[in-house]
């Protein structure tokens, strides 16, 4: 039996000499990667990681709407935009779900209850599709687990417009992100519109989960946004190095990954990238438990002060 | 006399709950303002609503432009990922506006401010890393950055720091006050509050009392704000307490 391993593939995804199309799906991850990690960054700071969770599982009810969309209205053709258009549309819905929950439940209830109603919903709409006789519906499981080997050109244009809308807000509202991670009180009392910058961080997570679902797969989707953030406040305690390494990480785990993914048959991408991911979290937190016991390992340095 | 603060009937609502008033108070411009009250006296929310945080019912005539708040120290965490420059200069976004970087100079005052409270040397270094103290002097940096605050609203500066900074805390008053600003300042200890402090309000939803500290803080206006039993403090000057600070 032939082994499923080629190194020569992994060798070529991550030098993108592999061939054109698998290099532009490669730098389309690799923003991905870049604006996950900012994100990520921005929520953990926030204390919102989990609602990355609760959002990407909405996506599903919207991947299958998408789905049926393009089947019955447009001639069957399996358009992206519009599979995307739906996970993104079902998203927000599910984000005015919690809001109007959260008015008599906690939010981790809300939170809760929401996830499982709309990923619960996503699955019985799958199973309906499954029945429907149709040669398209192949691929509907890339939005679970996620697999990057089979992204076409349309769905790289709509990753990089999402990463670009993100890098966009994040270095216009750059200060005001800053201000309202650290000290939502003090922005309020600056003047600060407090609920209006919280919106738009939340949309701005709705389109990196939305564009991402289709290489991280819906259920993953949460690590290549909290596990970069989490690594990078462990290296570093400067806010703009902070968000950079964060999006660093992310940009080379999803290249790792989908190196791996690429040379590797049957491994998903988005599981490819998450184990990276956890490989550069363990190493910073062995760094960090040695660097806080045994001082600076590479210079020498002022310690901490306590009066 | 034109005052700085003007509250008629000011209340505060949270739902069912009465978190202030109906409170009715003038407060004097270019004074060093104490205020006091029990725990859920309604404080911080008068804070809040001079900031504009909360919403409230009744009149509030305000004579000043602008005002600088800060926070108590608790309310953030302190594992952020920011230098203590990096909080000073957030006292300038407002100025600076939105969409907008900070500039050269902008940066030169932050780090003048932090000067300003002796912890210029800590510029670069991480919040994570400071002592309770330090954090406090990294706040209060913040809330005077911006110079063009007429009005000074500080909550709790000086619970749980050390004599050093009690002092600088203590200089930063009086330099504030000599550039014409006006202080309101949430105080608990009343033992000190004379040390710091011209002027007193004493509040518990109401007002209980208003003027010279020593006369706000008699047996009676103390039992009414915090009930009977109450250990009256005694007032001894300030220069005492600045001698136990040079001679440590």
């Amino acid at each position: 039996m032939q082994p499923s391993v080629n190194l020569l593939d992994i060798w070529y995804s991550l030098t993108f000499s592999y061939s054109y199309n698998a290099s532009i799906v490669c730098l389309a991850l690799i923003f991905q990667g870049l604006i996950s990690g900012i994100i990520g960054g921005l929520l953990l700071h926030r204390r919102k990681a989990l609602l990355t969770d609760t959002l990407s599982h909405a996506t599903l009810p919207g991947v299958g709407i998408g789905f049926l969309i393009s089947l019955f209205f447009m001639d069957g053709a399996r358009e992206e935009w519009v599979i995307l258009g739906g996970a993104l549309f079902t998203v927000v819905l599910a984000l005015g779900v919690m809001r109007l929950l959260e008015r008599w439940m906690r939010q981790d209830a809300a939170l809760s209850l929401t996830l499982s109603g709309f990923y619960g919903g996503g699955v019985v709409l799958l199973s309906y599709i499954q029945t429907i006789p149709s040669g398209t519906k192949a691929g509907l499981e890339y939005f679970l687990l996620g697999q990057s080997a089979t992204i076409n050109l349309a769905e790289t244009t709509l990753i990089s417009s999402g990463a670009l809308v993100v890098f966009v807000a994040y270095f216009a509202l750059y200060k005001e992100w800053k201000l309202l991670c650290f000290d939502q009180k003090y922005a309020a009392a600056l003047g600060y519109n407090i609920n209006l910058l919280d919106l738009l961080l939340t949309i701005l997570a709705c389109i990196t989960i939305a564009v991402g679902i289709r290489s991280m797969g819906l259920i993953l989707i949460m690590g290549i946004i909290t596990i970069p953030a989490l690594t990078a406040s462990l290296l570093v305690k400067n806010w703009s190095a902070f968000i950079l390494t964060s999006a660093l990480i992310g940009a080379i785990s999803a290249h790792i990954g989908v190196s791996i993914s690429a040379g590797l048959d049957d491994v998903p991408s988005g599981s490819a990238i998450i184990l990276f991911g956890m490989l550069f979290y363990f190493t910073a937190l062995i760094w960090r438990t040695l660097h806080d016991r045994y001082g600076n390992l590479w210079a020498r340095h002022e310690t901490r002060q306590d009066n | 006399m034109k005052y700085l603060l003007e509250c008629k009937n000011l209340s505060v609502d949270y739902g069912l709950h009465k978190a202030l008033g109906p409170l009715s108070v003038k407060l004097p411009k270019n004074s060093k303002i104490a205020m006091l009250g029990p725990n859920g006296a309604g404080k911080s929310t008068l804070l809040k609503a001079l900031t504009g945080v909360t919403s409230y019912k009744g009149s509030l005539i305000k004579n000043y432009s602008s005002f600088s708040y800060t926070e108590q120290r608790q309310e953030v965490d302190w594992d952020f990922p920011v230098t203590c420059h990096g909080v000073a200069e957030m006292g300038l976004y407002a100025k600076v506006g939105w969409f907008r970087p900070l500039n050269k100079q902008h940066k030169k005052m932050a780090y003048d401010a932090l000067a300003k409270l002796g912890i210029e040397d800590l510029a670069d270094r991480p919040i994570s890393q400071l002592s309770v103290g330090q954090q406090q002097r990294v706040f209060l940096a913040r809330s005077i950055v911006n110079e063009e605050a007429e009005l000074f609203l500080f909550d709790e500066p000086l619970a749980g720091v050390d004599l050093k900074t009690s002092e600088v805390i203590y200089k930063l008053f009086d330099d504030l006050i000599s550039k014409g600003k006006s202080i309101v300042c949430v105080h608990h200890n009343l033992y000190d509050a004379a040390d710091y402090f011209d002027h007193g309000i004493l509040i518990n939803h109401h007002l209980i009392a208003q003027g010279d500290l020593t006369k706000v803080l008699s047996k009676k206006n103390l039992e009414s704000a915090y009930g009977a039993g109450i250990a009256v403090p005694q007032f001894k000057k300030r220069n005492k307490v600045t001698k136990v600070a040079s001679a440590a």
